[in-house]
């Protein structure tokens, strides 16, 4: 090749490669151009110790995402989702999370279940400046004084979720409790919780997250026991209920955690099922949820529960918040969030504290029937509502 | 103040987990021992079993009708398995073999969890309405007594198919020496075959005696092969009795200490055993 030819040669290649970093980099940020899709990222646990959360969640958020773009979609343009598998790990989660945002123009996410997951993922939110609607992730410091694009959809934080268990029991008088907590953020967060607020003194063990077997601490708890909070240890919650019944202790009421009701029904033994409380800050009883439900059991063939709904109410919620922003800008979206009072599937609307912490949000205790719910005649569970709590108020961080 | 009646209690619960870790172990030693090959997919079979089980309750069969649909069920794959997979492996040799029988399972083991886990994402447990037995005050799981009687009874039936039948006198021959039992005529490959069958319906079966008291779900296969390990390790990876032994005293040390001291030492306590035990006779594993 002469001399001539090769600067050519490497001009053309400079030319070519030049435009195609410049076509990559006007690709990101802005949901895929004001004509493409608007990129949502799902960030979800599909395999790992939250992977049930995560199939329902995921479910709804599709359902929702269907329902906006059948009808005309947002600002004249389609959702879809970027779904990853983050395996509940953290550094999973952070990469999948960049990848969506980078390569593919998310501009918001949503999915993280495990509080590891959430503390990681919000930092990534600020450093990104793209907002992330939490499945779960309730432990306390997800949310602090500095957070902007963090907002909680399916679990009050650990201080107002124990807060308002505690306030829902307390004309039951119980003086004989015991807890068993799981040994990361959220367990943690509650074990301080029900520290706090529960007036009696309270038996709390701490088994570690993937535990199967809890024997060795329930053989740990009062001989008279009249409440066992599982709610610190959502994965091993239904397991607590069946050991604690079947060693023999007779607990009016084993507080679950937020749990999908479809680990329970088929996994809650015929004692369990009586005292299992199964704790949701979405509203089954509502007509509007049942049509939901229908119309998701006519299309997936499969129920639609309180958990499938957080993902549904995280669906339409984006949409709305984005046509209100009225651009899909991360920035814009997080703002429209903050100044949202979106009614949807919740006993009360969805609103939000300039941090992101859900404001007047109701908490609702249900029993588990195994039955079929009116929606859906294949389904193998439904609710009895026992309680509900009073709105509560925004946690303040800091305080 | 801890009674005696506790002490019983967690004595049994401690038992009963180390029938299920027997099972395993034995499940690990058993192809390793005669086939040279370290199976990374028995946990993932024994969780293979629970799934089957639960699937068969949902279709309104019963409890022991379950639980034997499972396990042949979970047999027959791992028949299927031996006949493709393992078959390439046992081309090989010596460390070739080795090497390759894990890289197989490994991926077999992903492959499984991958699958699987998008179709049963959640936990599941077989209870049984086996009550309590009250000791002095504390109270014996009727769970964990019924592991210990399946557990057991799976192991005496093993033993005695091992030392009282042609077949097992045959399997056992393979294992002391492949070469002379191939000019008596005994044929190496369908006994591995046979091994590989058996050691699948002990993990299956271990599988579903852990569902009788916990829940299980996909990602307990990763924990239950390391039990396996640990318990082959500790036992000697190639004897039966070692790993039965080894699998017992495990389960009841496991116990006391999470029940006196916590989970995470009692993790500590496993997994240290199997390192003196590695570091004392290393050897063990050659």
């Amino acid at each position: 090749m002469s001399y001539t030819d090769r600067r050519s040669f490497l001009k053309a290649s400079g030319s070519v490669a030049t435009a195609g970093i410049l076509a990559g980099c006007s690709e990101g940020g802005n949901g895929g151009g004001s004509s493409g899709p608007i990129t949502i990222a799902a960030l979800e646990p599909l395999s790992g110790p939250f992977s049930a959360w995560a199939g329902v969640h995921r479910a709804g958020l599709q359902f929702a995402v269907d329902e906006v773009n059948a009808d005309g979609g947002v600002l004249d343009r389609e959702l879809e989702l970027d779904v990853t598998d983050t395996g509940s790990d953290p550094a999973e989660a952070d990469s999948a999370f960049r990848r969506s945002v980078e390569q593919n123009g998310a501009v918001v996410s949503t999915g993280a279940v495990s509080s590891d997951v959430g503390l990681r993922v919000a930092q990534t939110a600020a450093e990104l400046e793209v907002p992330h609607f939490l499945h779960m992730s309730g432990t306390d410091d997800v949310i602090t004084q500095d957070t902007q694009y963090v907002f909680r959809v399916g679990l009050l934080p650990a201080s107002k979720y124990i807060q308002a268990q505690a306030t829902a029991f307390s004309d039951a008088g119980y003086s004989s409790l015991g807890a068993i907590v799981g040994d990361y953020a959220w367990g943690r967060s509650a074990e301080s919780a029900i520290q706090e607020y529960f007036d009696a003194d309270v038996n709390i063990q701490v088994a570690p997250l993937g535990a199967d077997d809890f024997k060795s601490y329930i053989r740990q708890m009062p001989d008279d026991l009249e409440m066992l909070i599982a709610s610190g240890h959502p994965p091993g919650s239904a397991t607590i209920a069946n050991q604690v019944y079947e060693l023999g202790y007779s607990p009016d009421v084993v507080s679950g955690a937020s749990t999908p009701p479809q680990l329970l029904s088929g996994v809650l033994s015929d004692a369990a099922l009586e005292g299992y409380v199964h704790v949701h800050q979405s509203d089954p009883y509502t007509d509007q949820f049942v049509d939901v439900a229908e119309a998701f059991g006519e299309e997936n063939d499969a129920q639609f529960n309180t958990h499938t709904a957080y993902g549904y109410i995280t669906g339409k919620m984006l949409a709305a918040a984005i046509e209100e922003a009225g651009e899909a800008d991360p920035a814009a979206l997080a703002e429209a969030t903050r100044n949202i009072q979106f009614e949807t599937l919740s006993p009360e609307p969805m609103q939000y504290s300039q941090y992101g912490e859900l404001d007047q949000a109701v908490v609702i205790y249900s029993r588990i029937l195994q039955e079929a719910p009116s929606y859906y005649s294949d389904g193998e569970y439904s609710y009895e509502e026992l309680f509900r709590s009073d709105p509560v108020p925004a946690r303040e961080p800091g305080q | 103040m801890v009674t005696i009646g506790t002490l019983v209690a967690v004595a049994v619960d401690g038992l009963a987990f180390g029938v299920f870790l027997a099972l395993l172990g034995v499940g690990i030693t058993l192809v390793f021992g005669l086939g040279d090959v370290l199976n990374l997919a028995i946990g993932a079979f024994s969780v293979l079993s629970v799934i089957f089980a639960t699937v068969m309750l949902g279709r309104g069969q019963g409890l022991i009708v379950a639980i034997l649909v499972a396990l042949v069920a979970v047999t027959a794959l791992g028949l299927l398995i031996d006949r493709t997979l393992l078959s390439l492996v046992y081309r090989s040799e010596g460390e070739e073999r080795i090497l390759l029988g894990i890289f197989t399972t490994l991926g077999l083991v992903i492959f499984i969890d991958g699958t699987v886990s998008n179709f049963y994402p959640a936990r599941y447990t077989l209870p049984i309405d086996a009550g309590v037995v009250p000791v002095g005050g504390a109270a014996v799981t009727g769970s964990s007594l019924v592991i210990i009687a399946v557990g057991v009874a799976m192991l005496l039936l093993l033993f005695a198919f091992l030392r009282r039948t042609f077949v097992g006198k045959a399997t056992r021959t393979v294992f002391q020496d492949e070469r002379g039992a191939q000019l008596v005529g005994v044929n190496p490959r369908r006994i591995r075959t046979l091994i590989f069958v058996l050691s699948i319906a002990v993990a299956g079966l271990a599988g579903i005696v852990f569902a009788f008291g916990s829940n299980v779900s996909v990602a307990s296969g990763f924990q239950f092969t390391v039990y396996a390990l640990i318990v082959s390790i500790v036992g000697g990876v190639r004897s039966l009795t070692g790993a039965i032994g080894a699998g017992i005293l495990l389960g009841i040390v496991n116990e006391f200490a999470n029940f006196f001291v916590g989970s995470y030492v009692a993790m500590i306590i496993l997994f240290g055993t199997a390192i003196v035990v590695l570091v004392a006779k290393p050897e063990v594993i050659s």
